[in-house]
């Protein structure tokens, strides 16, 4: 799997991306927000980023992160999608990984952070593999989100 | 794009379905076996991608025009209406991105980069969702601070 910038002319790459059926509502907050174009203002912000995950040709997931506000040392991983096809095959953990570091990587800031909504189990089990247990930072007190930071 | 024929036939050749089946694909010539004349057969779906780019390429036009204006109009922005309204540096933004667009469609010989990406971009100056912005976990910045001041 490898990272790509999402450019001018790779757009259409996110049309690859398979919507869930009968998603729940969380999951097609995340599909319409990377998906439908309410990720777009990013594209305008250089310290932002749209990435498109690939496999092997295909377009497999996507991701967005930006500067965390007012939070001078860390990126924030504002959304990850994997498409519900090649879930539960062990690429979720990889595509958060790889996000992680290009988050770090690409903004130079040493932190990154994230939430996870309280039902999806499969990423928080994601991110308490890929984080320690001190870096999961406790839960958004009017959502019940999970924090995470890494490191 | 029209580049040239991929193959020479006579007009007998018609007959074999595998002529046809290229010529449903790409354009081909076909000579007649009697008059030597020639003709070129182009399939109705390059007749459709030709009027369709040059319907784009005819916006990039306007839209380059528009640009150099202070206040470009909506209406002769037509599709991309919606930049009328960005800063001078987005729309300079914009008009590179759009021309990167253009060019990938004009080589894969199909709209779906130009397209994607004047969909896409429509959305470029609408608010981010609360939940996807790092301002949803304002209230519990103190918990990151502590751990980027203790890590």
């Amino acid at each position: 799997m490898r990272l790509v910038r999402l450019r001018a002319s790779s757009i259409r790459g996110l049309r690859e991306i398979e919507r869930t059926p009968n998603a729940e509502p969380w999951v097609a907050e995340v599909e319409t927000f990377i998906l439908d174009g309410g990720a777009a203002s990013h594209r305008l912000e250089p310290r932002s980023s749209i990435l498109l995950a690939d496999d092997a040709g295909q377009v497999i997931g996507a991701a967005v992160h930006h500067p965390a506000a007012g939070l001078v040392g860390a990126q924030y991983l504002s959304a990850v999608l994997l498409d519900h096809r090649f879930r539960g095959q062990g690429l979720g953990k990889r595509l958060l990984r790889s996000v992680v570091d290009d988050a770090r990587s690409s903004s130079g800031r040493p932190y990154v952070t994230w939430v996870v909504h309280p039902s999806n189990t499969a990423m928080i089990a994601v991110s308490r593999r890929l984080v320690h247990d001190h870096m999961e930072l406790g839960v958004e007190r009017n959502s019940g989100y999970l924090i995470f930071a890494d490191p | 794009m029209i580049a040239a024929a991929t193959g020479v036939f006579t007009t007998s050749d018609l007959r074999r379905a595998e002529v046809l089946d290229e010529a449903f694909v790409h354009p081909v010539a076909v000579r007649d076996g009697k008059t030597g004349r020639l003709m070129l057969m182009v399939p109705q779906q390059t007749i459709d991608f030709a009027n369709e780019l040059s319907s784009y390429t005819q916006l990039f036009a306007r839209v380059v025009v528009e640009c150099q204006r202070p206040d470009p109009s909506p209406v002769s922005l037509d599709r991309a209406g919606y930049i009328a309204d960005w800063t001078v540096a987005q729309r300079q933004q914009f008009v590179r991105e759009f021309a990167e667009a253009l060019s990938a469609s004009i080589t894969e010989g199909n709209p779906d980069a130009i397209d994607a990406f004047l969909d896409y971009m429509a959305h470029a100056t609408a608010p981010i969702p609360v939940h996807f912005h790092s301002s949803f976990i304002n209230d519990e910045r103190e918990l990151l601070e502590a751990h980027m001041t203790n890590s």
